[in-house]
């Protein structure tokens, strides 16, 4: 059997690989996506005061602390018993769609989109923001800076720090916001909400114009009928702060709408012996294998499956790019490679709400913290992160240290659903006799890049790794050949 | 006001010796109290560490490094010698000398002068908050060379 393997991946946060293996024909016999997890933060945990888990939590990843810290307090929010006032609801959510915003921006414009922008035959090292520049103009190069920026210090204001908030506690925030805070935050806000829309334009502008890449989204190598999570509110609109789960199978149809405590009634997660990440998939549906189809229980949860739960997004500029997606792409839209899509509108959400939330005549109130009077004892918080559902639950003893913590973190939720893309854009981009190219098997990144993997590590030493190693391996196993891209 | 020169402590103070950068740097604050210089412990690579280094004339980057040396061997490059980072699948998006370039293709005021000061990790990052015993023994090495870096 001949093996391909491309190590490490590029441009996305972790370090993992990507092993094809070909058989004595040289087609696709498998691939998967390995990741070697950083492991033991669960038990590092226990013994510890729920009430550092949020700041705790922070620091299992650098890319999405901000969720973490969000998913963390909430769940201690449910250990205590605890309903938090509504000035601190709307805080969270306020700082939360700044953060949205920022990583929305950085993956477009910086690790999925430039793969679009300068596209996949590039070679890698043009294939990058810097190239984007050059073929866009510095203005947008400063756009992306500035977004980061504005997203940034709104994190900073109400979290107290740049990108590790410490504010959230259970029970509220420790912090309220003054009108000079908010008044600052309005105007960044409404610079958001113009980049949005922007960045929305470029997409329709450079992507959805272009033929090639518009049968790339709409083809059937980056195409899974999979059943899709998401959290929504009340009327089941996309929230990423807070409501219930859903889950909507292939054919659109709704197999789950749960509260946050009762995931272990829906989700269950299995290992498998090449990867330390867990693969989550349906429990009622059941695990059946990497394939997809309303039998198997692999599921996605990314911008893309929270657009298809939903019944649209909850502010206007979002609905209306929401109607354009639903009528171009049909609902629910299966094309991995529309994940893009929806990550923007996401972002033109987050930019919206953001504005709102800063708006809204409770933001500014004292009020943003309840007292915790009842045991500890059992509690689920769940959060949408910027790559998926992202659930904590944690148990303590009677003094409130933690002798459960079980998390199941967004990327993961996504560990089977991005074997099964790696697989199939294999297949279909290597036949026998087919010279693997760079330009090939970037197609083969871009297939896992979408879902914007973070591969849950703070770690990075320098100076770093080979951006890209491919391995080939013949029948035997013996090394043929390794090309660095 | 910014000083004119920046110490950065980088990594994750939880992931055993990736947490080494903020030894160094949280060690150096009191004798560095007074002086021209700012001190801080992050925890991102990356673009994000560009954006941090903005508005200083010199920055020197204290952090884990894994190239196979002995564990506690110190390294002390400049930034623009680690070109082997740029593509690395790190913190987020870009590599240090790619998210420098950037950062200067977009006009940040960057400084002119970026030393790296290294200290060899055990590869093995786990979560714990203690660093192994080689890298412990280190610190002093890494903190003496910062210090002399600030003298020179």
């Amino acid at each position: 059997m001949e093996r391909i393997s491309i190590d490490p991946l590029t441009r996305l946060e972790g370090h993992g690989k990507i092993e094809i293996f070909l058989d004595e024909a040289g087609e696709v016999a498998n691939a998967y996506l390995q990741v070697p997890e950083l492991r033991g933060f669960e038990s590092f945990c226990l013994g510890r005061p729920v009430e550092e888990m949020p700041t705790l939590t922070n620091r299992i990843c650098g890319v999405c602390p901000e969720a973490h810290h969000m998913a963390a307090a909430k769940a201690a929010d449910a250990v205590y018993g605890l309903s938090i006032p509504p000035a601190a609801r709307k805080l969270r959510e306020l700082l939360y769609s700044a953060f949205f915003f920022a990583d929305h921006t950085t993956h477009f414009f910086i690790l999925g989109g430039p793969d679009f922008i300068m596209g996949p035959e590039t070679p890698v090292a043009e294939r990058n923001i810097l190239g984007v520049i050059h073929k866009l103009g510095l203005e947008i190069g400063g756009k992306v800076i500035q977004a980061r920026r504005f997203g940034h210090r709104t994190v900073e204001i109400i979290g107290g720090r740049k990108v590790h908030p410490c504010t959230a506690v259970p029970g509220g925030q420790t912090k309220a916001l003054v009108e000079s805070e908010r008044k600052e935050i309005e105007a960044m806000g409404r610079w958001a909400v113009e980049f949005g829309q922007f960045a929305l334009q470029a997409f329709h502008d450079l992507v959805l114009g272009n033929p090639e890449y518009r049968d790339m989204i709409l083809g059937e190598a980056y195409t899974h009928r999979t059943y899709y999570m998401g959290l929504v509110d009340d009327d089941l609109r996309v929230n990423f702060y807070d409501g219930r789960v859903r889950v909507v199978g292939p054919d659109g149809r709704e197999h789950a709408l749960y509260a946050p405590a009762d995931y272990r009634e829906w989700i269950a997660e299995r290992v498998e012996p090449w990867s330390y990440l867990k693969f989550p998939y349906l429990k009622k549906v059941g695990w059946k294998g990497f394939t997809d189809g309303a039998d198997s229980g692999i599921y996605m949860a990314t911008p893309l499956a929270r657009l298809n739960v939903s019944e649209g997004m909850a502010t206007p500029l979002a609905q209306a790019e929401y109607e354009k997606f639903v009528a171009t792409l049909g609902k629910p839209a299966h094309s991995r490679l529309a994940i893009h899509w929806a990550r923007l509108i996401e972002l033109l959400y987050a930019a919206e709400r953001w504005l709102q939330l800063a708006r809204d005549p409770q933001i500014t109130s004292p009020e943003v913290r309840v007292v915790a009077s009842n045991p500890p004892g059992e509690g689920v918080g769940i959060v949408e992160a910027p790559r998926g559902t992202l659930t904590h639950h944690y148990r303590t003893d009677g003094q409130g240290l933690l002798t459960l913590v079980n998390l199941v973190v967004g990327t993961t939720n996504n560990n089977a659903a991005m074997s099964l893309s790696i697989q199939k854009a294999a297949k279909s981009l290597i036949q026998a006799g087919t010279v693997v190219t760079e330009g090939l098997l970037n197609r083969i990144e871009m297939a896992y890049r979408a879902y914007d993997p973070c591969l849950g590590c703070a770690t990075h030493a320098l100076p770093g790794k080979i951006p890209l190693q491919v391995s080939l391996h013949d029948a035997s196993g013996a090394l043929l050949e390794v090309l660095r891209g | 006001m910014n000083a004119t020169t920046l110490v950065v402590g980088l990594g994750n103070p939880i992931l055993g010796d990736d947490g080494v950068g903020w030894r160094v740097a949280e060690g150096l604050r009191p004798a560095l109290a007074g002086r021209d210089v700012d001190v801080a412990c992050l925890s991102l690579g990356g673009l994000a560490l560009v954006e941090h280094l903005a508005g200083y004339r010199r920055a020197i980057i204290v952090d884990a490094m894994t190239t196979g040396a002995a564990p506690g061997t110190l390294h002390d490059v400049p930034a623009a010698d680690l070109a082997g980072a740029r593509h690395t699948a790190s913190a987020h998006d870009l590599g240090l000398t790619a998210a420098l370039d950037l950062g200067r293709t977009l006009g940040l005021e960057l400084p002119e002068e970026i030393r790296v000061v290294g200290v060899e990790a055990l590869p093995d990052f786990a979560f714990r908050e203690t660093l192994s015993t080689p890298v412990a023994e280190a610190i002093s090495g890494a903190t003496a060379r910062v210090l002399a870096l600030l003298e020179g």
